[in-house]
């Protein structure tokens, strides 16, 4: 199975880090790119935007990432889109904890934003390419 | 495209100023959340501050602010035990809480580091092995028969020597004068005569002035032999068959000259300027050295840098550096860290005070730059050479148990604030207890020696290498991931398994399981080792002489 990657779904709450990621998708990356600052603007804005591939900040104030995921999950079209989540506290069990979630991997934050769609698309190779 | 990326950089730059134009905002809206939270206690605003302070873990790291990121960690973790904890205000963590801020509000002030992609070159993951010229480890091996000859020979190649043969003299001497060996392995007896070897080293060696050790071997134990071979002026004298360990120590006795690691200096002197050019002129000696310029900051230097000598003004701002080093020698572990005063004063009962207060040495300003490194050199050595009795595992002269534990942590600190990689290796002897029980315990030491030996000789100088006792052997590799350790060990591995050790004229091969873990994902001392173990445990299940890697998903 190979499927191209091409639309993303970022949520991040921190807007500096949303305008670093952004750049470093957009702009270096060359995705598409739908940025929410919150898991409820995602689910609103995710049905008609359709992402290959959805990218969560785990730590948000509400509605935090795995919230944010289950709430999408509710969404007939987005039972199966791969998610990544982001987070600074990368602990082992963290880490199954969220893949036992259905998330593809776990980026580390800080990120380098010269790097960070190198890594998106590695991970997407890993269980897509 | 490279116009391209030159603009996301332009852009990312153009952030990073932006970011830093507002940090003192946000730190001071940390503290006044804080004061008003002194005041009145409210959860919502409790958690205001939790998440602020969260976000500034995130971002100051994503803008090149290291220790910012570090030291709102810090606070964010004690944040979250409170929280957690839901007794609000009742927690008796909230008592520190001021604490890490004002931590955290210095850590504000410490400019970004330049490039916030780019990591500091000395933090570069090596692609690297590190390991001595094989060119400088040649040796000669002198033996009329070819066969034991070349069975030795290969058993040196796997100790990580070149070895070249020879089985007759001539070539000889105008090969030691060319290539100029590390050292000569002699045969005694040859077809001309019961003591030619030894007749042949003292002839070629008084056309020599700078001759390389020589050890000679023979099955000749006499008096008459051994005499010989001292006139000769030998370095050593094994007896046939020769024993492998017993000769592989030699030669490494004989061929190496221990580099160690660089010293590690502190300096701390408000004088910005001076202290970095002392820094230099130490660095410039091979030296690690830490700068620091506000005494405040010393608490948290001193357990992340491990300084084995400290450098410092008797003038500081806020106290003097008496006091400084009163307060250093609170600290258990650095009773025995020499500390060397300098300053301007010629006063002689201030150097007295200095020296009651734990000072090891006094220099006066201007300081010669000779004599600055010949005081800290000595000072340091001497140090080293205490702590290594109180460091070393006895029979393998690797760290011991206690000391790798505080290297890993020192490391690991290192590792952390600089965003770096670093693996932990467990290596556990495969079936030890059968080497004990079947050739007896000289044996299994001289296994355990052996192994000690090639680990030291394959890795770096930074590289930490210690017994945690038994069969048990732990490699700390900073800058390495995990892959990059799993082949360098795979080396390891491969030539261990192949070396020959001798007992009771038996001769057998041991072999080792190892479990690899990195940080990151593994971040603590305590994960690392769990993990590695783990790995290793399924190294051993799988059937054993072989390296896996911590399954990180």
């Amino acid at each position: 199975m190979s499927q191209q990657l091409n639309k993303i779904l970022y949520v991040e709450d921190e807007a500096d880090i949303r305008t670093v990621a952004q750049l470093a998708l957009e702009a270096v990356g060359g995705f598409t790119l739908e940025v929410c600052s919150k898991g409820e603007e995602a689910v609103a804005k995710a049905p008609a935007f359709n992402p290959d591939l959805i990218l969560l900040d785990v730590m948000m104030p509400g509605m935090d990432g795995p919230g944010t995921l289950a709430a999408l999950r509710n969404l007939p079209s987005l039972h199966h889109t791969p998610v990544i989540f982001m987070t600074a506290k990368v602990q082992p069990k963290e880490i199954q904890v969220y893949k036992a979630l259905g998330a593809l991997d776990v980026i580390a934050k800080p990120f380098d934003p010269m790097t960070l769609a190198e890594q998106v698309r590695t991970i997407w190779a890993r269980t897509h390419g | 495209m490279a116009d391209a990326k030159e603009k996301v950089l332009a852009q990312l730059r153009a952030l990073r100023a932006q970011y830093a134009a507002e940090l003192p905002n946000k730190l001071q809206q940390l503290r006044s959340i804080a004061t008003r939270l002194n005041l009145q206690w409210d959860d919502e605003l409790f958690r205001t501050l939790h998440r602020q302070t969260h976000s500034l873990t995130g971002s100051g790291a994503t803008f090149g602010y290291a220790d910012l990121s570090h030291a709102a960690r810090d606070l964010e973790l004690l944040l979250k035990t409170i929280l957690e904890s839901g007794v609000g205000s009742q927690h008796p963590g909230i008592k520190q809480i001021d604490g890490l801020l004002a931590k955290l509000e210095r850590a504000g002030k410490i400019p970004a580091s330049s490039t916030a992609t780019a990591e500091p070159a000395i933090f570069q993951p090596r692609t690297q092995r590190h390991s001595i010229d094989p060119d400088k480890r040649l040796i000669f091996v002198v033996d009329d028969d070819t066969n034991i000859a070349h069975e030795q020979c290969l058993q040196y190649e796997l100790h990580g020597y070149k070895v070249r043969e020879f089985h007759e003299f001539s070539g000889l001497q105008a090969a030691i004068k060319k290539d100029q060996p590390l050292a000569i392995i002699m045969d005694v007896v040859f077809p001309e005569g019961d003591l030619a070897g030894i007749e042949k080293i003292i002839e070629i060696r008084q056309s020599n002035t700078d001759f390389p050790p020589v050890i000679f071997v023979s099955q000749r134990e006499d008096l008459e032999a051994r005499l010989a071979s001292v006139r000769a002026g030998t370095a050593a004298y094994i007896t046939k068959p020769i024993d492998l360990s017993n000769m592989i120590e030699t030669l490494d006795r004989l061929t190496t000259v221990d580099l160690g690691a660089p010293y590690r200096i502190l300096i701390i002197d408000d004088d910005a300027s001076m202290a970095y050019h002392n820094a230099l002129m130490l660095q410039r000696a091979g030296m690690e050295t830490e700068v620091i310029t506000e005494p405040g900051r010393l608490l948290d230097v001193l357990p992340v840098f491990q300084p084995e000598l400290i450098l410092m003004d008797l003038y500081l701002p806020g106290c003097t550096g008496i006091e400084l080093a009163a307060v250093i020698r609170q600290h258990e572990a650095y009773v025995g860290t020499p500390i060397v005063f300098f300053s301007v004063e010629t006063d002689i009962s201030k150097h007295l005070a200095a020296m009651r207060a734990g000072g090891d040495d006094f220099l006066i300003k201007p300081i010669a730059p000779d004599h600055l490194l010949a005081t800290v050199e000595s000072r340091v050595q001497r140090a080293r050479t205490i702590t290594s009795f109180m460091i070393r595992d006895s029979l393998t002269g690797l760290l011991n148990h206690t000391a790798i534990e505080e290297q890993l942590e020192r490391e690991l600190g290192l590792q952390q604030r600089h965003d770096g990689v670093l693996s932990y290796a467990l290596i556990d002897l495969d079936h030890f207890k059968q080497v004990n029980d079947h050739y007896g315990h000289a044996a299994g030491d001289k296994v355990i020696r052996g192994l000690s030996r090639l680990l030291r000789q394959r890795f770096r100088q930074t590289d930490l290498l210690g017994r945690y006792g038994g069969e048990e052997f732990v490699v700390v590799l900073p800058a390495s991931d995990a892959t990059l350790a799993a082949r360098l060990l795979e080396e390891v591995r491969n030539d261990f398994s192949r070396i020959q050790f001798t007992a009771a004229d038996k001769a057998f091969t041991v072999s080792f399981s190892a479990g690899i873990a990195s940080a990151p994902p593994y971040n603590s001392a305590f994960t690392l080792q769990e993990e590695a173990d783990r790995a290793l445990y399924r190294a051993k299940q799988a059937g054993r002489n072989q390296i896996l890697i911590a399954k990180s998903h």
